[in-house]
């Protein structure tokens, strides 16, 4: 029985990284205000952790963010989406595990996926890269946006998927 | 879509060995954030993005160096915003603008930053993904977790392309005078789609046998030519970089 | 030895099979002939293990290889007795490399790595894809992919052999050799397959077919001609010295290319395209309906050339796999997302064998399949393009399909490389042979 447990916990964590890579690399919605995109990885983070709790989210959203920046050539930036995006997964995995269903909650969960990406980017490239603050503080406005944007979306998407696919409960561990 | 980076080749940094260049990869970054003199850092940022040029084509290290562009441009335009104090470089009227000191974090930070993310490019650019994965194994990853970033590796570019299936057949089921594809809708299907592999993909790791007892380790890396000596100049070189150019 | 028996059911009372007696001699070679959807799969994944122990329901009996009963052996321990490949490759592909898919069972095993390297270059050269080695199983063609799978379990080489429809996805030439492979092999095989094929004749021992949930000998049945009130329209869609090309990226430039001189379908015709797997048939589908952009060359529709957006309004395409068509949670969802009325969608339902209230995700492919059909009939397209239609599907059930559309006058084009199927519908034929599409 524990094998299968590990293949189901591998699997789990291995697709949903893909699917928050996917959605990193591959799903941009034009932003016109600015002619550049915001990509929908937090969509997804927010879903996976939401749906499969904060420790499929941590592991996923952080390897999934990860995977695409090696993947996009931004290899400098992997270790800093790891830990921002995992920590991101892990807040509102645990808000969504422990707190009520209601629309306040949403909105907490929104806020604190805000505050990590925002935040967390901000303190990694001072801590981490050493940049300098007003560089890392330029990001900040867009990583909002993004960010919070994503977790309305992977808010939304969490009931819609859970409309399609009834099973999906059953494999949150 | 592809999840790896890597550009088919036959450089010597294609040959160096993963285990060694991961050990000179790590030493080499915790140097560029030692060194302090200017001369060094300069170095310490060209030197990886020559071998790139070598290795993996001009064309290739240009768009990588394209990429640092944005941050090393900021780091500059914000030299005013940082240290005030100091001999002045540039003033307008009373107010100085850019000071001496300045401009030395700017380049300073600017030189690590690229140092740093070329010799990352370099790594990924020259060695496979399953490459790394094995040399990770050799630096104690667990056997699990090596399985869990191989399954990740297959299932980027597979879901990739579903995605853009998924998009597609969307788009052939549009009503007249609608545009695109819509987005909710496709993102819930795939999202749908690919967690529905999530139990055939255990099973699948079952049946072929994950979690049997006995099972030997064949994706471990076998001894490689030289690989001793290869280690020493991985660990070697960095240190002796370092001493020279502190 | 193989000797089972078997009743299963996912719910209680909906009997998948009620003591299904099956029985095989050392190295005897079965083929098992059952319409889609009859539980062949399922059996399949009883015997390896994934049902029930992934997909729940209830199982009883017994099935005895080598003197073991399987069924009470944890699933990674029943590898050296049963493996299979599975009918959707992507099903059981878990490596970013070829060579890799093919290590993780051989170490699992517990072999050395000399054996292993051994194995890995026989059967990759048995499967000719050594050129393949270090590449990405996601860049592979569909019949590569089942190559890989086959390759995987001859490497494995467990005592019973199950290849679920893995003829299907082949080449003429490739079908030939898996038979050749099939009759040369000394362990037990049993081979599921929905329909009979050509490529079957003299490799087997037994040929079965299910029949009351027993397998019984296997008596050919005709396929009835297509019959169909005729309606033809003014359109027509054709196709002018088209050029199609599309390349592997990590193979540099060896991709592959097809030509169309000249194809033409009218408003209430039916026509057929035949052609071996790998050879563009769905690429040639994907341009004709506006996925792919073509190198060069025109679709027309009565004579004026249709970009890409257009096409896709004006010819539907139902995918080979379904459920890359089907996005909603439930069968009527999918039905009122073409914007038909209730009373179109309901005659659509009765039309298609449906029912309104099926959850997609938990659909079987065939009824999938169907209700594809039911959504594309709904939007009205001029022409059809069926994709490997019937593969999935008894053949009086895709001729029924096929039969809605084209009294409904639209133009049919059907994919298909079961040439008994193609010839039931009497249609002109195009095939491709060397790159070049040609009408035959």
């Amino acid at each position: 029985m524990t094998g299968r447990k590990t293949a189901l916990h591998i699997s789990l964590i291995a697709v949903s990284a893909a699917i928050v890579a996917v959605f990193t690399i591959a799903i941009r919605i034009p932003v016109p205000a600015t002619s550049g995109y915001i990509s929908l990885c937090d969509a997804a983070v927010v879903f996976i952790a939401s749906a499969f709790g904060p420790f499929t989210g941590f592991i996923a959203g952080g390897l999934g963010t990860a995977a695409a920046d090696l993947a996009g050539g931004y290899p400098q930036f992997a270790l800093l989406s790891f830990i921002a995006h995992g920590l991101e997964a892990l807040v509102v995995g645990l808000i969504a595990k422990y707190g009520s269903n209601g629309l306040l909650m949403r909105i907490i969960s929104a806020i604190a996926a805000i505050a990590m990406v925002a935040g967390g980017y901000l303190l990694l490239e001072v801590l981490i890269l050493r940049l300098t603050f007003p560089v890392a503080a330029v990001e900040v406005p867009m990583n909002m946006l993004q960010s919070g944007a994503g977790a309305v979306i992977g808010l939304a998407l969490c009931s819609a998927v859970r409309k399609a696919y009834r099973n999906i409960d059953s494999l949150r561990w | 879509m592809n999840a790896d980076s890597y550009i088919h080749g036959n450089s010597f940094y294609h040959r160096f060995d993963v285990r060694p260049k991961l050990l000179f990869t790590l030493l080499y970054i915790i140097i560029a954030f030692m060194i302090s003199s200017w001369y060094g850092l300069l170095l310490a940022a060209a030197l990886p993005v020559l071998v790139l040029m070598h290795a993996a084509g001009a064309r290739e290290a240009l768009s990588s160096i394209r990429r640092l562009l944005p941050v090393v441009i900021l780091l500059y335009l914000f030299m005013p915003l940082q240290s005030r104090d100091g001999i002045p470089l540039l003033s307008i009227g009373s107010a100085v603008i850019v000071t001496e000191e300045g401009f030395l974090t700017a380049f300073r930070i600017s030189m690590r930053f690229i140092a740093l993310s070329s010799v990352l490019m370099l790594l990924i650019a020259t060695t496979r993904s399953g490459t790394i994965i094995a040399g990770l194994r050799f630096y104690r990853l667990p056997y699990n977790a090596s399985l869990l970033l191989s399954i990740l590796l297959r299932f980027i570019p597979y879901l990739g392309a579903l995605f853009s299936q998924i998009r597609d057949s969307m788009s052939l089921r549009l009503q007249e005078g609608k545009r695109g594809f819509p987005i909710m809708p496709s993102v819930t299907a795939f999202i749908v789609a690919a967690v529905r592999m999530i139990p055939d993909t255990a099973s699948a790791l079952e049946e072929r046998g994950f979690g049997r007892p006995g099972a030997s380790d064949a994706m471990r890396l076998g001894n490689a030519p030289h690989l001793f000596t290869q280690f020493v100049f991985g660990a070697i070189l960095p240190l002796i970089f370092m001493i020279a150019v502190r | 030895m193989v000797e089972a028996e078997i009743t299963f059911s996912y719910r209680e009372g909906e009997y998948v099979f009620r003591s299904f007696p099956l029985s095989m001699d050392d190295g005897e070679h079965v083929l098992l002939i059952a319409p889609p959807g009859s539980g062949k799969t399922t059996l399949a994944r009883i015997i390896t293990g994934s049902v029930p122990e992934y997909s729940g329901g209830n199982l009883e009996g017994h099935v005895m290889i080598d003197g073991v009963d399987v069924l009470g052996l944890p699933v990674p321990e029943r590898m050296d007795h049963a493996g299979r490949v599975s009918q959707n490759s992507d099903d059981m592909l878990l490596f970013p490399t070829v060579e890799e898919e093919i290590v993780f069972p051989l170490s699992n095993l517990g072999l050395p790595g000399s054996i292993i390297r051994e194995r890995i270059e026989a059967v990759l050269s048995l499967f000719s894809l050594l050129q393949y080695r270090h590449v990405s199983s996601s860049e592979l063609s569909g019949g590569e992919k089942r190559r890989l799978l086959l390759a995987v379990l001859f490497a494995v080489d467990p005592s019973l052999y199950i290849l679920d429809e893995s003829f299907d996805e082949l080449s003429p030439a490739w079908r030939e050799k898996l038979g050749s492979l099939i009759k040369g092999s000394r362990r037990s095989i049993l081979v599921l397959g929905s329909h009979p094929l050509p490529e079957y004749e003299g490799v087997f021992d037994r040929i079965l077919m299910l029949e009351d949930g027993r397998a019984v000998p296997y008596r050919r049945e005709g396929i009835p001609m297509l019959r169909y009130a005729e309606r033809a329209g003014s359109r027509s869609l054709s196709a002018r010295d088209l050029l199609i090309e599309r390349r592997h990226r990590s193979i540099g430039g060896e991709g592959f290319c097809l030509s169309v001189p000249s194809f033409d379908l009218r408003e209430g015709e039916r026509a057929v395209l035949l052609g071996g797997n790998g050879s563009g048939k769905s690429s040639f589908a994907r341009v004709l309906s506006g996925l792919l952009q073509e190198a060069s060359g025109t679709v027309q529709v009565n004579g004026q050339s249709l970009q890409c957006s257009k096409r896709r309004r004006t010819v539907a395409y139902l995918m080979q796999n379904p459920y890359e068509e089907l996005f909603l949670p439930t069968v009527l969802d999918e039905l009122r997302s073409t914007g038909a009325s209730d009373r179109e969608v309901d005659e659509a339902l009765s039309l298609f064998g449906l029912s309104p209230d099926g959850y997609i995700a938990e659909m079987s492919y065939g009824e999938a399949k169907k209700l594809q059909a039911a959504l594309f009939y709904l939007l009205h397209r001029p022409f059809a393009i069926f994709d490997e239609f019937d593969s999935a599907l008894p053949y009086h059930e895709s001729q029924k399909a096929l039969s809605c559309y084209l009294e409904a006058g639209s133009g049919v084009l059907v994919i298909t490389h079961d040439r008994a199927f193609a010839d039931s519908l009497g249609a002109r034929c195009y095939s491709i042979d060397g790159g070049m599409l040609h009408e035959c």
